[in-house]
């Protein structure tokens, strides 16, 4: 539940980061209430069936490789179907390069904020060895 | 701490009296626990009693489980889901799907892109810690309320 709700938080971030961003350049729709809306249905949803992924991941073990082709996949179709439903997003081939330069970056940055959550944790792992030796 | 010394007493028995169990007193009880029990294992067909306390890991290659000390290897009969039970609340942690480790051999970790930990053993020698058992091997080290 922690992971579902820290995911959210960070690709709600960066989701709503990159919308004002490209919004700019008008490759986004302005950020409204609306938008911010649905933003957030689509770090929710990412969130959610990333959590399930990882329930299936522990049985199976997969390769970094293709964990990370995984919850690339994952991003992708919940922006192209949800971005298709919500009308933010073609219904055509197209939509998948309008949600490319939201979605890799947006992975990105949630994938950094993992490492860094994992840092975090090693430096502090790292502090109780050597306060036992 | 009482100690009664007996040269009649056959089996040392440890007997803890306390209130609650706090994370210091657990880490104790595991330390007990390291010292006091082993586990068998097998070397060029000569069975060997092996304390835990020299017991680095616990691997599983291809449905058969190894013991890995220092330097040597042994062949265990015990699969690594009753070693995982057997060994709950000794300083034994299960770090991936065929990996037990015991912490107090570990030396750092250290994080990885993947999101994994790379523990690095006094030995010099290196295990993966899989996403999904580092908040258990996180919890061993911090304790549960971090």
């Amino acid at each position: 539940m922690k992971s579902v709700f820290m995911i959210c938080c960070y690709s709600f971030t960066a989701v709503i980061l990159f919308i004002s961003l490209f919004s700019q350049f008008d490759m986004a729709p302005l950020l409204s209430d609306k938008v911010a809306l649905q933003a957030f249905t689509f770090s929710l949803s990412i969130a959610i069936i990333m959590a399930f992924a990882d329930k299936i991941n522990k049985n199976a073990d997969f390769s970094i490789w293709t964990d990370l082709l995984i919850r690339i996949v994952i991003c992708f179709a919940v922006v192209l179907i949800e971005g298709i439903w919500f009308k933010m997003l073609p219904f055509s081939w197209k939509a998948v390069i309008y949600a490319a330069p939201i979605v890799i970056p947006v992975f990105i940055i949630t994938y950094f904020f993992s490492y860094i959550t994992c840092m975090d944790w090693a430096d502090k792992i790292n502090k109780s060895i050597q306060k036992k030796k | 701490m009482l100690i009664e010394q007996s040269l009649d007493c056959k089996e040392t028995e440890i007997k803890i009296t306390c209130g609650l169990i706090d994370d210091r007193l657990k880490k104790l009880i595991e330390q007990i626990k390291l010292y006091s029990f082993s586990v068998i294992g097998f070397k060029d067909g000569i069975s060997t009693p092996i304390a835990l306390e020299n017991i680095y890991y616990f691997e599983s290659v291809d449905n058969k489980t190894f013991i890995y000390l220092n330097k040597e290897v042994y062949r265990c009969n015990e699969k690594l889901y009753e070693l995982e039970k057997s060994l709950a609340g000794t300083a034994f942690v299960r770090i991936s799907k065929n990996c037990i480790l015991n912490i107090s051999v570990v030396n750092s970790v250290r994080a990885q892109l993947s999101g994994r930990l790379e523990a690095k053993l006094s030995n010099n020698e290196k295990v993966i810690v899989s996403k999904h058992y580092i908040k258990a091997f996180r919890d061993k080290f911090l304790g549960e309320g971090v």
